[in-house]
């Protein structure tokens, strides 16, 4: 170990709680309030989805969120900004370098798709007030406005096949987004991410209530609905749901990733924080801000108007379609909507600039407090690796297949570091000793049974929500990564549709599977021998072989997605362990309390 | 249960909907209010401990 001293970086803090409290929600609100909550909750349950919604918020949402920021405080004290470098210092064991390293991972690997959203949202503002999209749905007319997005929205994020983004202003847009987001972060945590989000929260929140107003007044009548129905489809309570536990699971992944727990970003932020700043009332203010843009803003501006303009069956499931496909086709039935669009994507770019901003800083503090880069370095070397993976992620486009997968490891990793951060908190820290800790300048207490819901609620829930979400996520996840089965799936649906088209009457989907499964001689999968289908059905052979190639590829995507997530997470843990075994050690030494052979927690 | 409820007949905003939709906004309204209320109001200077975990970061000698 080196005997030379230590030249420590310049600790920053925040300039005021307002300042901070606008950072951390600026870091939780993005695209998943105002798009994935309206499609999540419509689809379950409309306004019953809020009962569970609320408890997980309670019970998930709030107690993690204060682990966060209690632990993120105390690591500032010892003088770390980083998540391998605080939980280091809280534990000295290998959960928390394990812990930190995937507060690392995530917010970078969620960076290198994120920031292709950030531009396609930008692309989507300024086709809308350059009168692009105009001229696209005059073309298109009425009854042709749905497809004509959804063809410019493939075009422009390449969906239609691999490395077609490459091709048009997307890439562009992209590079313009990494020098926004980057210049950001070289100005540092007060002058940079602060005065920025002090500046773009109340902009994006204006512009919002503003869209939710012209929502709330229309007076369009379509097809005999109303917004007054729209407002009803999302709210009106199907309390059936309620004995659903899928629906439980949704909501409280809801909130999980709304709120950006587990991410790391929380744990960095509250770092900057000073040793007496209130953990408690910042924590929560951060967290109902993004309430306020999710519950009311998320609530009732997209569905109230897709049902209106677009009908049921408009609402779908899924973020990016219910943000580019159908939301572009709103506005266009919408009076002023040029306007209200350009409004609606320009807040979104907002809402994902101070988000992905929020993703750079941790790997930031990481360089600099672990390798002792300078700030220039330091940018400089994540800027080359984020935008390597984000060129990744870019090509790969065909179907967003890589950014889905990526999207899905991500998700994965951040159940399990809130898990560990909260086992760290309660367990090895001590919850009565963390929430003393979590209490020191806080403007009001936390209840006394709080350190029970640290130590056995929270993290119940947690692995009940792991739990759920591998079983309902991962065997299909699992099969896409496996040529053999995806393969065999391609060509058995080219197959599939040759068979409906020679048995037009068999409409019902498990009849058709069922006449598949009897002409192909197999349940699933595809026949060894072709030589006892009927010969219709062997002229399709061809087509069937393309999609079976086609599929195996898709496959092979995902695989390479899995083990790209998989090698940067152990080579991101290798570094942090060098580092937390070298200039984060030697760092803790120096502190008071900080030695590093100490025992910790209680 | 996806597909059933986009299929459902799109009902007006209903009694039980309203009910539900005005106990969310205002529990928001009410939490975003109190924890902004509290960080804005006038905060007494606090006065300065000197904490036991305080770091000597020697920027001041360069």
């Amino acid at each position: 170990m080196s005997t030379e001293p230590l030249e420590l970086p310049k600790k920053e803090k925040w300039g005021s709680k307002l300042g901070v409290v606008l950072a951390v929600a600026g870091s939780a609100v993005g695209l998943g309030n105002f798009l994935r909550f309206p499609g999540t909750a419509v689809n379950n349950g409309g306004g019953a989805f809020m009962v569970p919604y609320f408890i997980s918020f309670l019970v998930l949402g709030i107690p993690i969120a204060w682990c966060e920021w209690t632990i993120g405080r105390l690591g500032g004290r010892y003088g770390q900004n980083s998540g391998p470098g605080i939980l280091y210092a809280l534990s000295r064991n290998m959960l928390g370098k394990a812990v930190g390293a995937l507060t690392l991972v995530i917010p970078v690997a969620v960076y290198m798709y994120y920031v292709t959203l950030e531009a396609l949202c930008l692309r989507y503002s300024f086709e809308f007030f350059s009168g692009g999209f105009a001229e696209l749905f005059a073309q298109a007319g009425d009854g042709g406005v749905t497809q004509a997005v959804a063809d410019f929205t493939m075009d422009t994020f390449g969906m239609r096949a691999n490395g077609a983004m490459y091709g048009g202003a997307m890439l562009w847009l992209v590079l313009g987004c990494f020098l926004v987001n980057f210049f950001i972060i070289y100005r540092g945590v007060t002058k940079g991410i602060e005065k920025f989000c002090l500046l773009a929260m109340p902009l994006l929140i204006g512009c919002a209530l503003i869209v939710l107003v012209r929502v709330l007044t229309l007076t369009n009548v379509v097809d005999g609905r109303t917004i007054n129905h729209g407002l009803g489809f999302m709210w009106n309570p199907d309390w059936t749901v309620l004995w659903n536990p899928e629906v439980w699971l949704r909501a409280a992944g809801q909130i999980f990733f709304s709120l950006s727990v587990g991410f790391g970003l929380i744990l960095c932020y509250s770092s900057y924080l000073r040793e007496n700043d209130d953990v408690v009332l910042t924590s929560l203010s951060a967290s109902s801000t993004n309430e306020f843009c999710e519950v009311i803003l998320g609530g009732m501006i997209v569905v109230p108007a897709a049902i209106l303009f677009l009908g049921p069956g408009s609402t779908p499931d899924s973020t990016f379609t219910l943000g580019f496909f159908t939301v572009p086709a709103i506005m266009n039935f919408m009076p002023g909507g040029a306007f209200f669009g350009g409004m609606w994507f320009g807040l979104l770019f907002l809402a994902a600039v101070t988000s992905s901003i929020s993703m750079l800083q941790p790997a930031i503090a990481f360089l600099e407090d672990g390798f002792g880069l300078r700030r220039k370095a330091s940018v400089t070397v994540l800027a080359v690796i984020t935008f390597i993976g984000a060129g990744l992620i870019m090509y790969f486009s065909e179907n967003v297949q890589a950014l889905d997968f990526t999207d899905f490891w991500c998700e994965f990793m951040m159940i399990l570091a809130a898990l560990g951060q909260v086992t760290i908190f309660g367990w090895v820290l001590g919850a009565t000793r963390g929430v003393e800790e979590t209490n020191r300048g806080a403007d009001f207490k936390l209840p006394r049974f709080m350190p029970y819901v640290i130590r056995y609620v929270t993290p119940a829930f947690l692995i009940a929500v792991l739990i759920m979400w591998s079983a309902y996520n991962g065997p299909d996840r699992l099969r896409g990564m496996s040529p053999a089965i995806k393969g065999a799936e391609g060509a058995r649906a080219v197959y599939a549709q040759a068979i409906q088209d020679q048995f037009p009457d068999l409409e019902e989907e498990e009849a058709l599977a069922t006449k598949v499964t009897e002409l192909l001689g197999v349940a699933e999968g595809m026949p060894k021998t072709l030589d006892n289908l009927p010969t219709w059905l062997r002229a399709v052979d061809d087509e069937a072989r393309e999609g079976r190639a086609l599929e195996m590829k898709r496959a092979n995507v995902a695989r390479f997605v899995f083990v790209g997530v998989l090698l940067f997470y152990l080579g991101v843990f290798a570094v942090s362990d060098i580092a937390c075994r070298g200039r984060i050690k030697q760092m803790l030494a120096r502190v008071p309390g900080g030695d590093p052979n100490a025992e910790v927690g209680r | 249960m996806s597909a059933n409820l986009l299929l459902a007949e799109v009902q007006e905003l209903g009694t039980a909907g309203v009910m539900l939709m005005t106990i969310c906004v205002g529990l928001v309204l009410f939490l975003c209010a109190f924890c902004f209320w509290r960080i804005l109001r006038e905060q007494k200077p606090s006065e300065h401990h000197h904490a036991p975990l305080d770091i000597d970061t020697r920027d001041a000698d360069s």
